[in-house]
């Protein structure tokens, strides 16, 4: 609450502003347009005055007797018709006054500009009238007294009223349905009027040219001048007989009410979370202000501020929002800079000190012979932060300040020739500015003089633009890291860390949608930009940091290619773009292909990333693995017929007439032909199977090579238990039906379950024995549990901790298919004995 | 002159049946073992002159026929290998697990009556 608190300032401020505004009588128009708009509406009020033209020719005191027999309550002349009052009742006199017009006083003092009539005894009372009061071209107002000698002089209107209205000017509401009869002095005079016509009204009397000249534009006609001062001063009698006058609230009260609206407005405000609610509420306001008027108005005959309090209104909504605008801004950009700076930071930021080693890895790997990165500094020798087969005396100093001298420091991807800066560098010496404006680099490089050094200059682009992003990326976001002003605005900087972190999204994404994959990109520079789990995963398994490592190094250490092979296979990828791959090697269980691929420089500029992929092929491979036991299987299958077929064959030709023995031979020829059609079918089928990945369908498979896989898996888990694992297999194992992989990982299950299982210095056995129609397989040893515990734990496997359970109870459904069976035997200190039986293929 | 006694260790009975005929069709005494534990049995017990051995069995295979015939007799019989594609095993050539010749299946009859008496003939010549 006390930070909220700041966001009052604006609303103070705004009161301030307004106030003086007010003070200075800049809302005179609005104030008097909001009077106008609230005091023209129609009422219900009768009118109090009646206005009589008197002719020249009627007594005035006849008139005044005339109206009073009438029923007037007062006579009232608006000038004096400087007539004989002496016959006039005295209880008539007192009711009848006299008005003089005072002069316009610019100085609001009338002393020095008019005399006051002298009182005369029997004669009316004389009363200053003034003229109506304009603000900016409109009546509307009337003084409620002038200031003569040190006195206070009540005006015609109100000592009529025998009112005194509580300002100094009141305001006159002129209703459009309010009107005021007209009578003339004859009327008056001769009796058309019966007694009491004029009860209780005031009759003024005018002259005809106070009712016809000298008009003016009022509230009713702001267009016009169109009320003669008559009809005026009839309004404003009318008011004040009718209590409808209006005043405005003094200074202080006006202050005072227009500090309360910007203060209140930016309360709201403040509580106020979303910016459409600030909005509403700010009409809220505004309304509330007009409605509040109007009720004053007509309650109390006070006119509001307006203008001084929507002006704060306003004022202090707009400066609330923006300050809060502001602070959410700061608040934003407190919170996300370091977020943004931690999350790049992993990458690119990290390793800003490692540029110029990655860079002159990236350049040595692209194929440039030489090259310097340089610094330049004014009036001094350039700084060189990464070099390639060269050092700074290489250069030509007084070619290099020339060039220097035409470096406005703008970066630029583009090359220039340097051939006379670095005189003595084989080939097309280029350089390029890079980096960033406040903090250029000058690159130069050769490809050398070999055939090939012309094609580089796609990937010296390449490089030098994404160095330029990184560079100018890092200066924007690293900043106020740097304890430098924030120079960009917030959202500029967001954009561009997403621009950093989401670079070249497409080629991510399209590697990442690959099932499995591990993907990791680096930047054309040598930067790694992200790597996905599973790839930061082997890149940890391998002892490699995936947020320094060199593309090279991640080539050597997952595939068999020496340094030199991977710096060449990079160079290929780097320079041509498109892809290569190498083999996988030691992940243990997986058959994996390492993919990288970069889009060709010449041709895609902008995408300058290497994408790493390292998919899985073991699917694959068992496929591979599959559809080779089914061709091994056919191929002795089919000798061994054939073999029965020809030695049929030659029997049958050495029969020489015994007609028997022919008969027989060509019998087992015709019984061999049969069993090698019938395996050839029951192949086919297979064959067809095999694409079939996901359906472990049986196949004629080895269980020896099987048994050996497996325990060479384990070989290092048993170790760690200091057990060992022994293999009794024969020596060439035949075939039997099943699928490898689901045997594989049954069996691996089991030796898990038993390692786990085994004291120090055991043995576990895995026996395969092949009978005419059956192979067994015995995996023993262990220290056993009681068999029934052993049996609820294939029923109901224990989840999330022994995943073996699960693997061989959902195998063990799966050999069934293939008539095969799965049994055990377990009993606490006596070992385990799991026996697989499956069927052989004679 | 005595015939000469061959034995064939082979689990298929038909093709075990035909090479008999034909070999005593060339005057050979022939004997049959259906798999590696018959074959030694037989073996140890009837004079043998030549093995002829498949390598694929059940029970006891033909590598392991390999290696225990040396157990059981001191002078065992030579062995031809009749396979279709095992050359060695576990790093170790046929020769070198004492295998005289390997005929390639599916075997020409007459190169096996030819190879059979060469060797039998550098036996008896030995």
């Amino acid at each position: 609450m006390a930070k909220d608190t700041q966001y009052l300032l604006p609303a103070a401020i705004a009161a301030v502003l307004a106030t003086c505004l007010q003070l200075l009588g800049a809302f005179q128009i609005a104030d008097g347009l909001i009077f106008d708009r609230l005091s023209v509406r129609p009422t219900d009020a009768y009118p109090e005055v009646v206005i009589v033209e008197n002719a020249e020719a009627t007594s005035a005191a006849d008139l005044a007797q005339a109206s009073f027999v009438l029923g007037a309550q007062n006579v009232v002349f608006l000038s004096d018709p400087e007539g004989d009052f002496s016959a006039l009742p005295p209880r008539y006199l007192a009711r009848t006054k006299l008005g003089y017009l005072v002069p316009a006083s610019a100085s609001g003092n009338f002393s020095i500009e008019m005399a006051v009539p002298a009182k005369v005894p029997g004669h009316p009372e004389r009363l200053p009238r003034a003229a109506p009061m304009a603000e900016y071209g409109i009546h509307r107002a009337l003084p409620t007294g002038i200031r003569f000698d040190a006195r206070r002089l009540g005006m015609l209107e109100t000592s009529v009223a025998d009112v005194r209205p509580a300002s100094d000017k009141y305001y006159i509401p002129m209703p459009r349905n309010l009107s005021f009869a007209v009578l003339t002095s004859e009327q008056i005079m001769t009796g058309n009027l019966a007694e009491g016509d004029l009860a209780g009204m005031t009759v003024l009397v005018a002259t005809p040219a106070e009712l016809r000249s000298n008009r003016v534009t009022t509230p009713l006609s702001p267009d016009t001048a169109a009320v003669p001062p008559a009809q005026f001063s009839a309004y404003a009698m009318q008011a004040l007989l009718t209590n409808t006058s209006s005043t405005k609230f003094s200074l202080t009260v006006a202050a005072a009410l227009i500090f309360a609206t910007a203060i209140l407005c930016g309360l709201g405000l403040i509580f106020t979370r979303r910016r459409i609610h600030s909005f509403f509420l700010s009409g809220a306001f505004i309304v509330g202000i007009m409605v509040s008027g109007w009720i004053v108005l007509e309650t109390a005959g006070r006119i509001l501020p307006f203008g001084g309090m929507l002006s704060a209104l306003i004022l202090s909504a707009f400066g609330t929002v923006a300050l809060q605008g502001r602070r959410k801004d700061l608040r934003l950009e407190r919170a996300l800079v370091p977020a943004i700076e931690q999350t790049v930071s992993h990458t690119a930021f990290r390793n800003r000190d490692t540029l110029p080693d990655l860079f002159t890895a990236t350049a040595a790997t692209a194929g440039i012979a030489k090259m310097l990165l340089l610094r330049p500094r004014k009036r001094a020798r350039p700084d060189v932060l990464a070099s390639i087969e060269a050092g700074i005396s290489d250069l030509d100093e007084s070619a290099f300040y020339e060039l220097f001298r035409n470096f406005d420091g703008s970066p630029s991807i583009m090359s220039a020739d340097a051939g006379d800066v670095l005189p003595d560098w084989p080939g097309n010496v280029r350089l390029r500015t890079i980096g960033s404006r406040h903090e250029p680099f000058l690159w130069l490089y050769t490809f050398g003089d070999h055939p090939e050094a012309e094609g580089g200059e796609f990937i010296a682009g390449s490089i030098a633009q994404s160095f330029l992003a990184l560079q100018i990326s890092h200066a924007s976001l690293s900043a106020q890291q740097r304890g430098l002003r924030a120079v960009d605005p917030v959202d500029f900087r967001v954009v561009n860390a997403i621009e950093l972190i989401a670079r070249h999204g497409r080629q991510l994404r399209k590697a990442v949608d690959q099932l499995h994959s591990a993907v990791m990109v680096f930047d054309v520079v040598g930067f790694p930009l992200h790597a996905n789990p599973q790839m930061i995963d082997l890149l940890e398994a391998a002892d490699l940091n995936p947020q320094t490592v060199l593309m090279s190094q991640v080539i050597e250490s997952l595939t068999e290619l020496t340094d030199g092979q991977a710096e060449a296979l990079l160079r290929d990828v780097l320079r041509e773009g498109g892809e290569a791959s190498a083999t996988v090697h030691g992940i243990p269980g997986l058959n994996a292909t390492l993919r990288i691929a970069s889009p060709d420089p010449a041709v895609s500029a902008r995408e300058n990333v290497v994408v790493f992929e390292v998919f899985d092929t073991t699917e694959l491979a068992r496929l591979s693995d599959l559809r080779r036991a089914v061709s091994e299987f056919v191929d002795v299958q089919m000798r061994n017929d054939l073999e029965t077929i020809a030695l049929g064959a030659a029997l049958a030709r050495k029969s020489d007439g015994n007609e028997g023995r022919r008969l027989r031979m060509i019998d087992r020829i015709v019984q061999a032909t049969q069993t090698a059609t019938s395996r050839l079918d029951s192949m086919n089928a297979l064959a067809r199977n095999v694409p079939v990945a996901n359906e472990f369908t049986a196949h004629p498979i080895q269980l020896a090579p099987i048994a050996e896989k497996v325990r060479a898996q384990l070989v290092d888990l048993a170790a760690s238990y200091e057990v060992e694992i022994e293999l009794n297999l024969p020596g060439v194992s035949g075939y039997s039906v099943g699928d490898p992989f689901v045997l594989s990982k049954m069996l691996e299950a089991l030796l898990r379950l038993v390692i786990a299982d085994s004291p120090p210095e055991s043995k576990i056995s895995v026996s395969l024995v092949e009978e005419a129609a059956r192979s067994r397989i015995n995996v023993t040893g262990g220290f056993g549990m009681a068999r029934e515990r052993l049996k609820q734990a294939f029923a109901a496997p224990p989840r999330n901790e022994i995943p073996e359970f699960e693997i061989i109870k959902e195998s063990a459904l799966v050999i069934t298919g293939w008539g095969a069976d799965f049994t055990y035997e377990s009993e606490t200190g006596r070992g385990y004995n799991f026996e697989l039986t499956l069927r052989r293929i004679v | 002159m005595t015939a000469k006694a061959i034995l064939i260790v082979d689990d298929d009975e038909l093709r075990c049946e035909l090479l008999a005929e034909l070999l005593e069709d060339e005057g050979y005494e022939v004997r049959i073992a259906n798999d590696g534990e018959a074959g030694l049995a037989d073996v140890a017990h009837n004079p043998t002159d030549l093995i002829l051995l498949d390598i694929i069995m059940p029970r006891i295979d033909g590598v392991r026929f390999l290696q225990a015939l040396p157990q059981k007799l001191d002078n065992p019989p030579p062995v031809i290998v009749i396979s279709g594609s095992v050359d060695s095993v576990g790093g170790r050539s046929l020769e070198e697990l004492g295998v005289a010749r390997t005929v390639r299946k599916p075997i020409d009859p007459a190169d096996l009556i030819e190879q059979i008496g060469a060797l039998l003939q550098d036996r008896a010549g030995g």
